[in-house]
């Protein structure tokens, strides 16, 4: 029988699966959309929480530096603003919730977030629903199994993280399952919210920014609620808070598990009614206007690039700000604290802390931590490059009298001019938090400090835009995780024997603590000299190749 | 510089492979000043890998593509200033409004009329003030037309450029065809639409598994190819045993249908030795001439 027979003898109904068995297909299919990137969130996330629990015992060996730890740490505003409330750190269990949950839990929520809109709108944005909705399928199936998917990866983290921490530590199995609990009920709380904006806004991105925006709000409300001055009950008034209120089962509270899963539930009943509701590729709240009305001309490339690259700018420089200003506020606390416990000075000092008793050195600290802002935003924007070609959009551009090159160039100034802005706000946000407890930056070391950021955030425009001209469907993929990778090294190598010529490798081992120790113009010129051949060499490979669209 | 300094484009032995597949083999065309040339083939033919070699956004394995003498590849900017270009697939900044994104392209171009500009964005009733995300793809494509009209290039190169808009629009497009000839604009058009490169195209350019594999004017192309004869007879059939270049005979009720190729003079005398009652000689439409290029072997995309 040839094809042609085959077609003609069967019938419509013939091959038709069960609504289940669509439905389990349409789940394949979202888990397949999430899968490479979720492998590498859980695989990141539950390394980082095994390694931290790993060491506690080689870090901490006797229970009478255990205790002085946890004397020295709770209540001290500088560190519960870094890592949250610490609850019975002298404790395997409480130490791994306030170590590995303070940084871990941003994290988290964050994929939480970015997974369930784009399984909720990613598609739909791109035109791929209508082909999916216009068969059999309906959109509550669809956006149920859109809601069900980010719920089997919180599932499978929860489950490899309890198996990991009990494999290469001590703690005990509630103390694991708690902390693994908690991680994934941020998980599902933050992707549910995500479910239920892009129900309310026009597009993907508008959903994620304004999750990011829920997200930096409620961290800092967070970091706010350590302070002495602040009601108790602050920190229940967002899901940061209840992560920090889970403690361990002796001491800690139940009552965030419950809130994690009711919050998740009635966030994703309102998402999934409003989803029936909304029109495809509508908004239910913020909709785009039918007419803009007068916009402002559009005459240069100059001027479309900076208009293209203003909303990042002003996001990171906000986060920034926002983080180093906090910190700033309780330097002072954390000088205080250090000239009493000495001994915690020389802990600190495996994160190359010179002088943990001065406030600068603290502010040094974490400005170098927060180095990740500028670097993540170089990040970005040359991974928007890409977006640009990858669309087709640059192929418009560039069949007018456009060079590569000038165009290439003027993305990556208009790149620098954002990281100089960002930079430099960190570093005088720090001189206004200081300020306001009495101990403030002088100027001069504000400056020096957001300065210092520059040339790592130009180290990796550079790889960023050689990745680009040589192997561009790599450009984000690669410069994020080898941004990542390199600054997961610093902090690990702090707990971990890792050898020397490994972590010589990551340009984060050699920034200075900028104001604490005085900057190292050899390293930052090295940084500029090689993110500038980095463009140089990325800039004539794009060139040389062919442009490359998805 | 270009071998025919009157052509205003020309492929010269043009490959193109991308890895194993050769997308273009030994391309080699020219056009001339205020020539409307249409480029047809299947899916996968080569037509945009073609013109995507034209426009310098890709290098070319061998050969060399030039506009107005000016290498496509090592000279693209020189190129641009004298084309424009329509995409069949427009993916705007969905956070610009249309008339943003014309300030933009317009800029770049290096400026334009903007009374011009204006004509064209009523002509195709086009409104400039809604944000790129909210256009539907027929409002995406009359942005790449405005913006490639109101250039005034001398010439257009254009893929596909009437998908997604309506018919009302699709003949709008054909007189501003027109009026970019009368003009002396320079026309390469990519299409699938086989009666908008008939109505439109000079010469025709018709391209299988990346080879050209006949460029003429439509009367060329019909004169080397079949034309479908149709006459009406009384009585017996007429004898065609003789008759060289006939083909697909078909005789049912008094009618006698065959394709020729070649003179007709053996094949009227032929018919003369019956009683024939009509006779019709039909030259064979550009839809005909492009399915006989393409029946004869499995496509690549086919195989």
């Amino acid at each position: 029988m040839t094809s042609a027979e085959i077609v003609t003898s069967r019938t419509a109904e013939e091959g038709r699966s069960t609504p289940l068995g669509i439905w389990l297909v349409l789940l394949k299919h979202h888990l397949r959309l999430i899968a490479p990137s979720g492998m590498i969130w859980i695989i990141g996330l539950v390394l980082t929480a095994s390694v931290v629990a790993g060491v506690w015992i080689d870090t901490f060996p006797t229970e009478q530096e255990r205790l002085a730890l946890a004397q020295s740490i709770e209540g001290n505003p500088a560190f519960e603003a870094m890592f949250g409330k610490a609850i019975q750190i002298h404790t395997i269990e409480g130490f791994t919730l306030w170590r590995a949950g303070g940084p871990l839990f941003p994290a988290i929520v964050i994929w939480g977030m970015l997974a369930a809109t784009r399984l909720a709108r990613g598609d739909e944005d791109r035109g791929h629903d209508e082909l999916l909705l216009g068969g059999v399928l309906s959109r509550r199936a669809l956006f149920l199994s859109a809601l069900v998917t980010p719920l089997i990866f919180a599932v499978a983290y929860t489950i490899l993280t309890v198996v990991a921490l009990m494999a290469i530590s001590d703690i005990s199995a509630s103390g694991a399952i708690r902390f693994a609990c908690g991680m994934a009920g941020g998980f599902t709380f933050f992707a549910a919210l995500g479910a239920l904006l892009v129900q309310l806004t026009p597009s993907r991105s508008s959903a994620v920014r304004i999750g990011l925006g829920v997200i930096g709000a409620a961290l800092a409300m967070r970091i706010l609620s350590v302070l002495e001055q602040m009601p108790e009950w602050l920190p229940w008034l967002t899901p940061f808070g209840w992560f920090t209120e889970i403690g361990t089962i002796e001491v800690g509270s139940n009552l965030p598990f419950l809130l994690f899963g009711a919050g998740t539930l009635v966030l994703a009943g309102v998402a999934t009614t409003l989803a029936q509701q909304r029109e495809i590729h509508g908004s239910l709240l913020l909709g785009d206007q039918e007419t803009a009305g007068p916009q402002p001309p559009y005459k240069s490339l100059w001027w479309h690039e900076v208009q293209q690259s203003r909303p990042a700018v002003i996001g990171f420089s906000l986060v920034g700000v926002l983080l180093t200003g906090i910190f700033g506020m309780v330097a002072n606390d954390f000088a205080e604290f250090i000239v009493d416990f000495p001994a915690f000075a020389a802990f600190l000092g495996e994160f190359g802390l010179s002088d943990p008793g001065d406030p600068s050195a603290y502010i040094g600290l974490i400005i170098t931590m927060l180095v990740l802002v500028p670097a993540l935003f170089a990040a970005g924007h040359v991974a928007a490059i890409r977006e640009e070609e990858a669309t087709g959009r640059l192929t418009v551009l560039l069949i007018l009298p456009l060079e590569r090159h000038r165009w290439l160039i003027t993305n990556v100034l208009v790149g620098l001019a954002g990281i100089v802005i960002i930079s430099l706000l960190v570093g005088f946000s720090a001189m206004i938090g200081t300020s306001i407890t009495g101990t403030m930056l002088a100027p001069a070391d504000a400056l020096s400090a957001g300065l210092n950021l520059i040339p790592i955030a130009v180290l990796f425009t550079g790889l960023g835009v050689l990745i680009f001209g040589i192997y561009p469907q790599l450009t984000g993929p690669l410069l994020y995780t080898v941004l990542l990778t390199s600054f997961l090294l610093v902090l690990l190598d702090a707990f971990l024997d890792i050898p020397g010529w490994l972590i010589t490798l990551s340009p984060f081992e050699h920034q200075p603590m900028v104001p604490g120790e005085a900057a190292n113009l050899t390293v930052s010129a090295i940084f500029l000299v090689l993110g500038v051949a980095g463009v140089i060499i990325g800039a004539i490979a794009f060139r040389r190749r062919d442009m490359m669209m998805d | 510089m270009a071998h025919h300094a009157s052509s205003v484009l020309e492929f010269d032995r043009v490959t193109k492979r991308f890895g194993q597949t050769v997308a273009l083999d030994d391309l080699s065309m020219t056009l001339q000043q205020g020539e409307v040339v249409g480029l047809l083939g299947s899916n996968g033919a080569g037509k945009t890998t073609a013109l995507r070699v034209l426009l310098g956004l890709i290098k070319p394995t061998s050969g060399q593509a030039t506009v107005y003498g000016y290498d496509s590849w090592r000279d693209p900017v020189a190129v641009h200033r004298r084309l424009a270009y329509v995409p069949s697939e427009f993916n705007v900044w969905p956070n610009l409004t249309g008339g943003q994104i014309l300030d933009l392209l317009g800029a770049i171009y290096g400026g334009y009329d903007e009374e011009i500009r204006q004509h064209y964005t009523e002509r195709f009733v086009f409104d400039p003030n809604k944000k790129g995300r909210t256009y539907s793809k027929g409002n995406r494509q009359k942005i790449a037309l405005i913006a490639a009209l109101m250039t005034r290039a001398d010439l257009l190169v254009m893929d596909e450029p009437t998908s997604g808009l309506d018919p009302i629009l699709e003949q709008e497009f054909q007189s501003v065809l027109r009026e970019a000839k009368a003009r002396g604009q320079t026309v390469l058009l990519s299409s699938h639409v086989l009666s908008e490169v008939e109505t439109a195209c000079d010469r025709v350019a018709i391209l299988r598994n990346g080879r050209l594999v006949e460029y003429g004017t439509l009367k060329e192309l019909r004169h080397l190819s079949a034309r479908t004869v149709e006459a009406m007879y009384r009585g017996t059939p007429p004898v065609l045993d003789q008759v060289p270049g006939i083909e697909d005979i078909e005789i049912e009720d008094g009618l006698l249908r065959l394709q020729v190729t070649g003179s007709t003079d053996l094949l009227i005398k032929a018919l003369a030795t019956s009683e024939i009652t009509s006779l019709q000689v039909r030259e064979p439409t550009l839809e005909e001439l492009f399915h006989s290029y393409y029946g004869e072997e499995p496509t690549r995309d086919q195989r």
